[in-house]
């Protein structure tokens, strides 16, 4: 097993809800008010990390991602388009 | 009878700001939760347990607001014991539709003691203790299909009942003359504290069209009061209060979820009587940080 952090930050604009699944679970269901973090334990196997974010326009938001020995503290900032963005991360 | 908040309605346009919340973690269970809000310093717990939101909480008035948005913004002049409970199910999956609901119960307690002057002598003081209370129920229903450019809707329901006490106002009481044949006024309250019960359902619609950074927010008000200390909110005055608001979501880095918002509004008396016009109108502006799409009432 694997120890991995997600964090999910509004950066600017309107965002309305955050979303984050991992091997369609979800570990993440939050309002965008503020930056929301789940840390969990996943399989040494190949994960997949899935992220919804709604708001309005190209509101932007920070994933975050800290997984030890494969992406150690990673962080990128992603803009919704028409309001909306998903991306999915195989790990 | 006159309702304090419609003061608001003579100003073409009034100003709302609000501010921010802290929220610090204790264990995971329990967090303290501080903010500012409408000039009310909040400050208490938050318990979370699964879809459960627990957060008993004291208010107390920071500003003097009397001639504002009183009651229907949950503003007392006195301090408030509170406690919300707050559910919230979410159906949303890896895919497709987002859908959210909430429903928040709230209930408001609090116990002042008022002073005042019956015969008009300082000396004569008397005083009575009295309990406020309140409680309201939010719904709010959130759907989205969950793509580029997809609409959003949000439905929100809030009804609030409140009796409140307040002290009298001062009146100007004129001394027997002096020695000197002089005479002046003091000012005190002469009168007891009086109630007003007050029942204010709102429907709020917020749409936002997939493209832009507008949403908007039809929302309908029927704000109805009773005769001064009863409990009955239905037999005194009525007003339904129509306000079509306008937001906008500017993307300033490092700050998010500021919302502007502007708004016409009609306001008509359906029964009773009040010192103003039977159809008001005006207009008012909104300023918000950290306030989400979903945040109306």
């Amino acid at each position: 097993m694997r120890t991995i952090t997600l964090s999910l930050e509004p950066i600017a604009g309107g965002i309305t809800l955050f979303y984050a699944f991992v091997n369609g679970e979800r570990v993440i269901q939050d309002d965008g008010s503020k930056k929301r973090v789940w840390e969990g334990q996943i399989p040494d196997s190949q994960v997949k990390v899935k992220v919804r974010v709604i708001g309005i326009d190209a509101a932007q938001y920070n994933l975050g991602i800290d997984l030890p020995g494969t992406a150690n503290d990673q962080s990128i900032t992603f803009s919704l388009e028409g309001g909306y963005h998903e991306i999915e991360i195989l790990l | 009878m006159k309702l304090k908040y419609y003061c608001s309605l003579l100003l073409f346009l009034s100003l709302n700001v609000y501010a921010q919340n802290a929220k610090f973690e204790i264990s995971p269970y329990l967090s303290g939760v501080t903010s500012i809000k409408d000039g009310m310093l909040e400050a208490g717990a938050q318990f979370k347990i699964r879809s459960l939101i627990i957060r008993p909480y004291f208010r107390l008035p920071l500003t003097d607001k009397k001639n504002s948005l009183t009651q229907i913004d949950r503003f007392a002049e006195t301090w408030r014991s509170v406690i919300a409970v707050e559910y919230i199910k979410d159906t949303t999956k890896d895919s497709e539709y987002i859908q959210r609901f909430m429903g928040t119960f709230q209930g408001e307690w609090g116990y002042s003691n008022f002073k005042f002057c019956p015969t008009g002598k300082k000396t004569e003081e008397s005083s009575e203790a009295k309990n406020s209370f309140a409680c309201e129920i939010k719904l709010v229903w959130f759907r989205s299909q969950g793509k580029p450019s997809a609409k959003q809707f949000s439905p929100q329901i809030r009804v609030r009942y409140s009796n409140e006490w307040k002290s009298s106002d001062e009146v100007g009481v004129v001394s027997s003359p002096n020695s000197s044949g002089v005479t002046y006024t003091t000012n005190m309250v002469i009168d007891k504290p009086t109630s007003l019960p007050i029942f204010s359902p709102a429907f709020s619609f917020q749409y936002y069209p997939g493209n832009g950074k507008l949403s908007y927010a039809p929302t309908v008000y029927f704000d109805l009061n009773g005769k001064i200390n009863s409990y009955n909110p239905f037999n005194n005055l009525g007003r339904i209060r129509i306000e079509l608001w306008t937001f906008y979501y500017p993307i300033v880095k490092g700050t998010p979820n500021i919302q502007i918002g502007v708004a016409p509004f009609f306001s008509i008396r359906t029964f009773g009587k009040d010192n103003l016009r039977q159809v008001e109108y005006g207009g008012q502006i909104s300023f918000r940080v950290g306030a989400t799409f979903l945040q109306f009432f």
